[in-house]
């Protein structure tokens, strides 16, 4: 009974759906957020008659054949980078990415890490920092007599210092492209690390051509939408009853078929 | 001379495979660019021989699951936002290169390969007009897909996307990945004008509706020709014992 099996298949794929959905919900406020999607695809299909084959009677030839599919797999949960939208913070070492880019980070492994999460601050030496205190790199040090703090939407950190009529430049922060976004590997802690898949950074100046700008004194809140989410859920939710009804029935056939006398 | 349990035998099996086949439409309700399929029965005529009457047997018609017929109708469009999510809304079918050579799919989520290939989700890389693979520059991002499949980017145009249409759809085979192979001899024909939608994705074309009717009736069916050999039995063993007795 092949019915019983390709509904199960259905029913697996949509509690992975419902998995994904409910992350995404969970992560509906937390800065730098990417919603993800699960994606299908049908699994192999069996050639009861193939298609082109000649039947029996005068040599003519089948319009169609007869295919039995077996049913869906998990083909891929992939993140989309659609831009959240940015919400003030008036925290001056806040930082969100208008457009393309990642922030770098380097993590204490020694690896560079890619976030969109632009919730920055000052470590004791006076480094910023993200929220875990790994440092945005390049490393840009705020010496410890600077009055306040202004970033362009070049990235560029410009430092007022008692005493001193012209703002200090510190240094420029970079943000990192990639040929294809979607195929950072998330590490949690809303890090991302650069794979095959993804291809080789390519670092470069916001507002450069291709790279997006950093607004400061903002931060980027997820792109989930939660009127989405709530109809994806219910959709899934269907779908996975439907799967389910499949079942009911083919047990009903089956057990027609065992009473059977 | 059992003819009337083999043809409801004939009857069950074939529904026991049409089951499998609603079951399959079910579980891809949410997959992108699939086409259900239904099963298409036919009598297949025997000639039962040895009998008496009429002179020269009597036709039987078994129950044949002839082929499956798959639905073609382009599925619901749904708007995603992804720049590289790319829905056909006429006729027509992607070409991607694989290792066992082209293959067509319904389904435009593309993404792209690290060396800036524009690949399907399995990684085969989808095919320009001119059948070669599409390649986008580093850095090259704001892509735009034209309604006509031209895909250009910052620094011009890139190439078209191939949209091919086929004489007999039917008769190209489903691969599963949402690949279809065309069988020798059904070779793809160009579409002159397709129709493209940057950011949307085709959903499936299954009607949920319609496959839960098709399977209560499935179901119901399958259980009345249970009946019915149930009640073919008890009609022999009544003759049987009637015989017997009369003896």
């Amino acid at each position: 009974m092949r019915a019983l099996h390709i509904a199960g298949t259905g029913m697996m794929a949509q509690q992975t759906n419902v998995e994904v959905i409910s992350n995404n919900i969970a992560n509906m406020n937390t800065t730098g957020y990417k919603r993800r999607r699960a994606e299908f695809q049908d699994l192999l299909y069996q050639n009861l008659r193939r298609t082109g084959s000649q039947s029996a009677e005068g040599g003519t030839v089948l319009p169609s054949g007869a295919q039995v599919g077996l049913g869906v797999r998990t083909a891929a949960i992939y993140r989309i980078s659609s831009q959240g939208s940015l919400q003030p913070t008036e925290n001056r070492f806040d930082l969100a990415i208008r457009g393309n880019g990642y922030f770098q980070v380097q993590l204490p492994t020694g690896e560079t890490a890619y976030t969109r999460d632009g919730t920055f601050g000052l470590s004791p030496e006076g480094v910023i920092v993200t929220a875990e205190g790994f440092p945005v790199q390049p490393g840009i040090v705020v010496p410890a007599n600077a009055r306040d703090v202004t970033i362009n939407v070049n990235g560029e950190v410009f430092a007022a210092i008692d005493g001193q009529v012209q703002p200090q430049n510190l240094g420029q922060i970079q943000i990192a492209i990639f040929p294809n976004e979607g195929g950072l590997e998330a590490i949690g802690d809303n890090l991302l690390l650069a794979t095959p898949a993804s291809g080789q950074a390519q670092a470069g100046a916001p507002g450069a051509p291709g790279f997006g700008n950093v607004l400061q004194g903002y931060v980027e809140s997820s792109n989930v939408n939660i009127v989405q989410e709530v109809t994806n859920l219910i959709t899934a939710q269907r779908a996975y009853e439907m799967n389910s009804r499949v079942i009911t029935a083919s047990d009903e056939m089956l057990s027609t078929l065992s009473r059977m006398r | 001379m059992d003819n009337a349990g083999y043809i409801v035998l004939s009857r069950m099996s074939a529904q026991l495979r049409a089951t499998a086949v609603i079951a399959h439409n079910v579980a891809n309700l949410d997959t992108p660019g699939f086409h259900g399929s239904r099963a298409v029965f036919a009598d297949h005529l025997a000639r039962a021989r040895a009998t008496e009457l009429p002179p020269g047997g009597r036709d039987l018609h078994f129950t044949w699951d002839r082929a499956t017929w798959r639905d073609t109708e382009p599925g619901p469009i749904r708007q995603t936002g992804n720049p590289l999510d790319i829905a056909i809304t006429g006729a027509g079918y992607f070409a991607v290169e694989t290792p066992q050579g082209e293959r067509y799919t319904r389904a435009g989520r593309f993404t792209l390969a690290a060396d800036g290939t524009i690949v399907d989700m399995g990684g085969n890389a989808v095919l320009s007009d001119a059948g070669r693979p599409l390649q986008i520059a580093p850095g090259d991002t704001e892509l735009t897909v034209g309604a006509d499949g031209v895909i250009s980017g910052r620094n011009g145009e890139i190439g078209r996307i191939r949209i091919v249409r086929f004489e007999n759809e039917q008769a190209l085979l489903a691969e599963g990945e949402r690949l279809y192979a065309a069988p020798p001899g059904a070779d793809p024909l160009p579409v002159d004008r397709p129709r493209l939608v940057q950011g949307a994705l085709e959903g499936a074309n299954v009607n949920a509706v319609t496959e839960m009717v098709r399977l209560t009736e499935e179901m119901r069916q399958f259980q009345f020709a249970v009946r019915f050999a149930e009640a073919e039995h008890e009609r022999q063993t009544s003759a049987i014992d009637r015989l017997l007795r009369r003896r």
